[in-house]
């Protein structure tokens, strides 16, 4: 792990707190701040068009347009479903997810409209969208070379998983 | 290539992982308890991969305690099923440092191992957490 303080290993005693699985959790999402950020961006992370970036910054880029759009897509499902209000609160992550990738704290929603599905089928789709996100972030995780990009896109695919996971409970 | 501490912070998620479904498992009935032992067996795959991943790196693998304490009573199918959902969602954010610590195959399985604990988590606890391994 890149130089982050971290807490040592487990000392195994004769009975351990089942606590101490938390030994590596997250050690704040700051430490995440200032990672290529473009100069005088707009929020995040963009595609070089030079095509000189590095790859690291590409698969950043590229995870945080997606995570943006998830997030645009849960938007529109909630101004078109106000009764679902409450389910589709767990697409809320992908704001954070995003800024997270920018190493921004506070991300400027991107505009634009997105066109919410019918209703009957609204949870379901957000549902595959999230399943497509957590597989995206996968590839994303296993081409990245600093691990602590790695380590965040593999944390944002479990968050994405476990939404498609939600959602999927909540159609029934 | 891989950072060791990371692996062996997710093997001992891994031992107290398998401890804590034996004392959820105890705690339910059914379907619950199916599910309980199987995802015990998931742990326990879990497990072995990263004993196996330790010991190719020449690393003396992190051994299970005795015993664990639980953080709360596990004294009914209530408790039983919030303990299983922590420790999914702790054992997800050490999945994803381990995934973190390492590269090529071991990488791949380790985020997808984390994915499937967040997943798991969600089932137990039915919230997906937005960052597993934060609470």
């Amino acid at each position: 792990m890149s130089g982050k303080a971290r807490t040592a290993p487990p000392v195994v005693t004769r009975r351990t707190v089942l606590v101490g699985l938390g030994v590596a959790a997250l050690p704040g999402l700051a430490g995440l701040s200032g990672c290529s950020t473009p100069d005088g961006a707009a929020p995040g992370p963009t595609p070089d068009p030079s095509g000189t970036a590095a790859p690291d910054d590409v698969l950043r880029a590229e995870a945080y347009g997606q995570e943006l759009a998830l997030a645009e897509r849960y938007t529109a499902a909630r101004a078109s479903y106000p009764k679902l209000r409450e389910v589709l609160a767990v697409g809320d992550r992908h704001r954070l997810y995003a800024a997270a990738l920018a190493g921004d704290a506070s991300p400027t929603a991107s505009p634009g409209a997105t066109r919410a599905p019918a209703k009957r089928t609204v949870l379901a789709e957000l549902g595959r969208a999230e399943s497509e996100a957590a597989e995206q972030r996968l590839a994303q995780c296993r081409r990245a070379a600093d691990p602590e990009l790695a380590r965040l896109l593999a944390l944002i695919g479990a968050g994405c998983a476990a939404a498609a996971a939600q959602l999927g409970g909540s159609r029934g | 290539m891989a950072d060791p501490a990371a692996l062996q912070n997710a093997l001992a998620g891994a031992h107290a992982a398998v401890y804590a479904y034996g004392l959820a498992g105890a705690r339910l009935t059914g379907t619950d308890r199916a599910r309980a032992l199987t995802a015990m067996a998931e742990q326990r795959r879990v497990r072995d991969r990263l004993l196996d991943l330790l010991t190719g790196e020449g690393q003396s693998p992190t051994p299970a305690a005795a015993a664990y304490d639980p953080p709360f009573a596990v004294d009914s199918p209530a408790a039983a099923r919030r303990l299983a959902g922590l420790v999914e969602d702790r054992m997800a954010g050490l999945l994803a440092a381990a995934a973190g610590a390492t590269d090529g195959s071991a990488r791949t399985w380790a985020a997808g191992a984390a994915q499937a604990c967040a997943v798991r988590a969600t089932t137990w606890t039915g919230t997906a957490a937005v960052w597993s391994g934060e609470a």
